[in-house]
Order: structure tokens, then C-alpha cells, then sequence
């Protein structure tokens, strides 16, 4: 196809020769660092940066009944991925001889991997309501369901304890403890950013003498989508120089991160996201 | 023409690049990295038992110092064995004979960080039985302040009410006493024969005031307000109006107090000026307000009321009347001592659950309230340390059914329990921190 409309041709050279400037600049700045200011082309532009912090809405309805250092131990806990309760086994006598065949009027007991959420839990207690309504027509299967519902109900006590020491998330609440957004409303970005602080915090340690001092660096990172570290480099410097390493280690310390979705691949290995130590 | 076409494609460039969004995520506040501490005694030969035993105690002294500071420092310690760390300080104590005489030592400390490889801290002097506790918490004060920046408490004193003085159970003595913060060097500051309540120290740790029940029965049963001079050991009235005059706290001028008085039948928090006597009400309402806590600027007072019908904590800008008054607490069946930290950030108070006191600790703008003890006894009247680090109260522990022991305790700020800084010593309560 050949174009003809010298004006239009004109504007074509004049659109690449100009993008090719711009990526020309734009790379030469980026390695720069530039901070959050960037000064392109002599024009001073500010990036658009949204803030997310974790938290959660919460009643206080109650003195809290555990200590501080017990929620700590807890958190902690969670963090190294326990489970919220321990699955007790079912105790079986040592010369029951268990049958192959099962009977019509048996009670199966499936044995499945539970996920640790309220919906599962409110799907479980609602299936071992109906459970205990089929085994009514037996005598032996009942005693059975309420041996089996009895351990139950004694775990489900203590994943409902842990949700209540947790804050209970699903409730809209009034008060909110942390300084991140009520909305609910997340990007897919900001969902996996907002998973990041949980797993880079077990490394972020600071000697007496800085942890007082008040700084805040910042530090932008690049993922590839397995979540290893492409770069990362100081975005905002706290101006103290052994804060920032601190910080940057901790990053470093903490890869691999978690696997980056598809939709936000190419927007984390960009480096849209930044860390920010503390804030 | 030309000219518009360049600045149509210049905006849509720049449109481009303005489309740059990024995503900051806070990661929160770093958790502490501690500090390897290494302490190492060295006794040179030809000292006597007694001198060495000296030397040990300055070194006992120094290492318990900073173990109270556990979230901060590993310490760990050894005798006459050269230590090669590359890491951490190492606090060396050399004890020689001095010229001074047999009832001295010649305690030379040196204190190394082992990454640098430098001495940041050295002190040579003589010490007696007399200076040597003085001395043994100056040199860790020193070495903290090198280490962390910022002052420790090892010099810091607390003063409370003990009943060891009691003969008759019918007629307790409760006394004023005060001891340096690890427990030691107990001294008996009130005679009155009474029953001392609510001390309070000033900011520059001269004086103390506090309330005072005589036993001699009066009409109104008045609890009079007094102010101890540690310095003259002289004590003055303060106020003896009708009814209560207690719970008062120094303001930050020092010219200042706020206390609880109930002159006007109903207990009100007012302040007084100690050089004229002239009185200023802060609270103005028909509930009682008591036990007031100055924040450390002067900007802000925390104290109880039963305004909602329950004792609650409440803040308010103590410079005028009903100022900026806000409820902090809304859970809890009975709040009582609201403290203030020093740094005016957190207020420690005692809530009564499952039938006995226990410490909590909540934000002054009203958020995170947190539970500090549980399963230790009945737990009250919290008081901060100047640094905002520890928490001293008193603790009481049933020990049978007509036996129960009340000691003071120091924990954490987050409620690692450090241990009891009094023993043996009657019932101890009202633990306060000097400044």
C-alpha cells in the first residue's frame, strides 16, 4: 500500500521519530532511578502512585481475652502455614476388622483435604446437619455421627476461636485497626501487593539504633512471573545508607516471591509495584 | 498549522507517559534486631574473698541491668576467658586491688564493638561497698546509651506503698518506700502511722506526692494531699479540703498538679497551682471523675469517669474545662489507673475480667486495645518506665485460702513478663516510675 498524503506520511515519520525519542529518554532515565518525580524531557511529571496497607475492620464488643503475646504466637503461627486447627483422628479400636463392602445403611465418612475458610466451614456444618438427619433411622449410625460430630464440633471451636482472635473479617465492623482501605474494592494488582508485606516482614529487621530513628525508604521491584526477582532498587532513600541496605536485603532475603498472575505479569515485571519500609 | 500538529502529538505523548500508575504496599514497621552482648569478668589474683565478691556483684549487676532489656540484647557471659566475636560489643570488667585502700577495688570496664573493632567506652575508677551499685548502673546506662541512643532506666527508681510495718492487722501502717528499678536498695521515705496512697513523682524525680489516710477518726474521714522533698526529706500539706484529696499528678510546668477533690460533694478533677493555691476545674460534670494522667506535653489527660455508668477512661485537654473530651474505652466492667507512657503515645489502665484485675493497654487515639496479663494473679495499678519500655504493677497471687502475696512486678511493654523487683517485704502496691 503506498500513501500518498504527504501530510499524513509527514506525521507517521513524525509520531515514530518522536516515540523513538520518547523510548530513547525514557530508558536513559529509567537508568537514572528516577524517583517518584521524573523530570522527562524537561517536563516534570508526577507517576500516579496508589497506596495499599493491610487491614482490618473489627467491633470490640469484648475486652480482648487473649494477651497480646499470645495473638503474636498465633500470627505467627498462621504465618509458617499451620493449619488453623489440627484434624484429630478418628480413633479406631486395634482389632476391628474393617469391611470391604459397604452396607446400604452405612455412614461413609469421606476423607477430604478441608479448606480453612468460613464458607467451607458453614458448607460442613450445614452437611453434618443433614448427615445426622439421614442416620436417624438407625440407632448404631447415629451414635456413630455424634462420636464423629462431637470431635468436629471441637475442632470447628477452635478454627472459630482462631477467627475470632483474627478479627472478624467478614463482618463490616467499625473499627478499623491498620491503615489500608475499608472499600474492599482491589485490583488484581493491588491483591498481590497486598499478599507481599506478609511475606517479606519475617525479614525485615532493624538494629535498635535505626528501628527509633524513623525513616522510610522505598523500594521498587521487578517479578518475573514465577515470582523471582528480576532487580530491585532503592525508589525513595531514606537517607540513611544502611537503612535502605536493610531494606533492599530484606527484598532480596525474601525471594521467591509468589507466582504473579497472568493478567498483572507484565505490569509487575515493569516494576509497577513498590515496598515501602515502612510505609 | 504546523505548529498544532506538534503540540496534538507532543499531548498525546505525554498522555502516554502520565499513564504510568504505581502501587506502593506498605511492608510496616521492621522488627528488632538483637544485639549480641558479651560480658566478660576478669579478677586479677591478690584480692581478698570480700573484694572479689565485689567485683562479681558489679558484674552480676551489669549483666541483670541488661537482661531487662531482653527484646534488645542477647547478653551472654563468661570469666577470665578471651572472647573473639566478630559481632556485637564485648563489655570487658577488670577487677585489680586498689591504692586506696582494702575496702576499695579498682574496676576498669571497657566495652568493644566487635564489628569495628574499637573501643567506644572505657571508665577506670575505685569503688567501695557504698558507690558500687551507683557506679555498676552509670557504666550500663553509659554503654546503653552508646549502643542504643537513647537513655536506659538502669538509673531510674520506682517508690510504693508497702505494710511491712504492720504489727496489728487491725491497724495496717501503709509507708511510703523506694528502691532503684531492678528492686534494690529498699528505703522507708514516710512515718505517719497511716495508710499512704496514689505517690506520684515529679518529672525531675525531687518529690513525691501523695495522699495520706490517718487512723484517727474524724468527722469527715478527710484524705489529706502531701508532698515529700526527697532531696530535704521534708514533707508539706498540699490540700486538706473536706472529703478526698487524692490522685494527683504533677503537670509538665511543675508549678502545676492535678488531683480529685470532692470539696463540692461531688469528685472533680481540678488543677492547682503550688505556689498560690489557686484552683482551676478541668472536669465539670455531675459523674465522678477521678484518677487523673497527664500526657508528657501537657496537651492531654486521661482519666476514669462514670459518665456512661461504668467506670470508663476518658481524655481531654487538661489547659481548660471539658475540653476535647473524649471516651477511649467502651468494653470492660470496671476500668481504674489510666497511665499515660511517657511519650504520650499508649495508655496503660487495669480492667477487671474473670473476677480478677488485668493490665491492658490501648492507643490514645483509641485503637488497638490489647491485653497484657492473664493467668498471674489479680494484676493492677500499671505505672511506665521513663523510656516507655516496661510496665511496673502490683500483683497479687493467692497462695492459699487465707494467704495471699502482693509484689510488684515489671514486664514489658507488650507483656513479657520480666520477673517481681520485691520479696518478702509485706504487701506492695502502688508502684510508681520516677521520671
Amino acid at each position: 500500500m503506498v500513501i500518498e498524503n504527504k501530510n499524513l506520511l509527514f506525521f507517521l515519520y513524525m509520531s515514530a521519530l518522536l516515540h523513538l525519542l520518547l523510548f530513547i529518554g525514557i530508558a536513559f532515565f529509567s537508568k537514572l532511578d528516577i524517583s517518584s518525580e521524573s523530570n522527562i524531557l524537561g517536563i516534570k511529571k508526577s507517576i500516579k502512585i496508589s497506596q495499599i496497607q493491610s487491614s482490618v475492620k473489627i467491633d470490640v464488643v469484648a475486652m480482648p481475652k487473649e494477651t497480646l503475646l499470645e495473638l503474636k504466637a498465633i500470627e505467627k503461627n498462621l504465618k509458617k502455614g499451620e493449619a488453623l486447627f489440627k484434624e484429630e483422628p478418628l480413633e479406631m479400636k486395634k482389632n476391628e476388622k474393617v469391611q470391604d463392602t459397604i452396607n446400604k445403611d452405612d455412614l461413609v465418612f469421606d476423607k477430604e483435604k478441608k479448606s480453612n475458610n468460613l464458607m467451607s466451614l458453614l458448607k460442613d456444618m450445614s452437611k453434618k446437619d443433614i448427615d445426622v438427619k439421614k442416620g436417624k433411622k438407625e440407632i448404631e449410625p447415629k451414635v456413630k455421627t455424634k462420636e464423629a460430630g462431637d470431635v468436629v464440633g471441637k475442632n470447628y471451636d477452635g478454627e472459630l476461636r482462631n477467627l475470632v482472635l483474627r478479627g472478624n473479617q467478614l463482618s463490616q465492623g467499625t473499627g478499623l485497626t491498620g491503615g489500608g482501605d475499608s472499600s474492599g474494592n482491589m485490583t488484581a494488582l493491588n491483591l498481590y501487593a497486598s499478599g507481599l508485606p506478609d511475606h517479606i516482614r519475617p525479614y525485615w529487621k532493624l538494629p535498635t539504633y535505626l528501628k527509633d530513628k524513623e525513616y522510610q525508604c522505598r523500594i521498587r521491584i521487578y517479578l518475573r512471573p514465577s515470582g523471582s526477582l528480576i532487580k530491585a532498587h532503592i525508589f525513595e532513600s531514606s537517607g540513611n545508607e544502611e537503612y535502605d541496605q536493610k531494606a533492599l536485603g530484606a527484598v532480596k532475603k525474601a525471594e521467591p516471591f509468589p507466582n504473579v498472575p497472568n493478567d498483572i505479569q507484565s505490569r509487575v515485571s515493569q516494576g509497577d509495584i513498590i515496598l515501602g519500609f515502612p510505609l | 498549522m504546523k505548529l498544532k500538529n506538534w503540540l496534538f502529538l507532543l499531548c498525546m505523548s505525554l498522555q502516554i507517559m502520565a499513564a504510568e500508575e504505581l502501587t506502593v504496599v506498605a511492608i510496616g514497621e521492621a522488627e528488632l534486631e538483637r544485639e549480641d552482648l558479651y560480658f566478660n569478668l576478669n579478677i586479677v589474683g591478690g584480692l581478698g574473698a570480700k573484694n572479689s565478691q565485689m567485683g562479681r556483684e558489679i558484674f552480676d549487676l551489669l549483666v541483670r541491668d541488661f537482661s531487662f532489656y531482653r527484646s534488645l540484647f542477647s547478653v551472654n557471659k563468661s570469666e577470665g576467658i578471651l572472647i573473639n566475636k566478630k559481632t556485637g560489643y564485648l563489655v570487658n570488667i577488670k577487677i585489680t586491688p586498689s591504692k586506696r585502700g582494702v575496702s576499695f577495688i579498682d574496676v576498669k570496664i571497657e566495652c568493644n564493638n566487635n564489628q569495628k573493632n574499637t573501643i567506644v567506652f572505657s571508665e577506670q575508677q575505685d569503688v567501695s561497698g557504698s558507690n558500687l551499685r551507683a557506679f555498676g548502673h552509670s557504666v550500663a546506662d553509659a554503654i546503653y546509651q552508646i549502643v542504643v541512643g537513647k537513655k536506659s532506666v538502669f538509673d531510674s527508681f520506682l517508690v510504693f506503698v508497702s505494710d511491712i510495718e504492720t504489727r496489728d492487722p487491725n491497724s495496717p501502717i501503709k509507708e511510703l518506700y523506694r528502691m532503684d528499678f531492678d528492686g534494690f536498695g529498699k528505703k522507708r521515705l514516710t512515718f505517719h502511722r497511716g495508710t499512704v496512697i496514689s505517690p506520684e513523682i515529679s518529672k525531675d524525680n525531687r518529690y513525691v506526692l501523695y495522699s495520706l489516710l490517718k487512723h484517727e477518726v474524724t468527722k469527715d474521714r478527710r484524705v489529706n494531699l502531701y508532698m515529700l522533698d526527697l532531696l530535704t526529706n521534708k514533707t508539706s500539706l498540699i490540700s486538706s479540703r473536706k472529703g478526698i484529696n487524692s490522685g494527683a499528678v504533677f503537670m509538665p510546668d511543675g508549678k502545676h498538679i492535678a488531683l480529685t477533690l470532692s470539696h463540692t460533694d461531688n469528685a472533680e478533677i481540678y488543677a492547682l497551682n503550688l505556689e498560690s493555691g489557686n484552683l482551676r476545674k478541668i472536669t465539670n460534670h455531675f459523674a465522678i471523675d477521678v484518677d487523673p494522667s497527664v500526657s508528657k506535653d501537657g496537651n492531654l489527660m486521661a482519666f476514669l469517669s462514670n459518665r456512661p455508668g461504668e467506670a470508663h477512661i476518658y481524655t481531654l485537654d487538661p489547659r481548660s474545662v471539658e475540653k476535647d473530651i473524649t471516651r477511649v474505652s467502651f468494653v470492660g466492667k470496671f476500668n481504674a489507673t489510666p497511665r499515660f507512657s511517657p511519650d504520650g503515645k499508649k495508655i496503660a489502665f487495669a480492667s477487671w475480667l474473670d473476677e480478677r484485675f488485668d493490665i491492658f493497654r490501648i492507643d490514645a487515639n483509641r485503637k488497638n486495645l490489647v491485653r497484657l496479663t492473664k493467668d498471674f494473679g489479680s494484676n493492677e495499678d500499671p505505672t511506665w518506665s521513663s523510656d516507655s519500655q516496661f510496665i511496673a504493677f502490683s500483683s497479687q497471687r493467692i497462695i492459699t485460702t487465707t494467704k495471699a502475696v502482693h509484689n510488684i512486678y515489671i514486664m514489658s511493654e507488650e507483656g513479657n513478663i520480666i520477673g517481681p523487683i520485691t520479696k518478702d517485704f509485706g504487701k506492695c502496691i502502688s508502684p510508681r516510675w520516677s521520671n
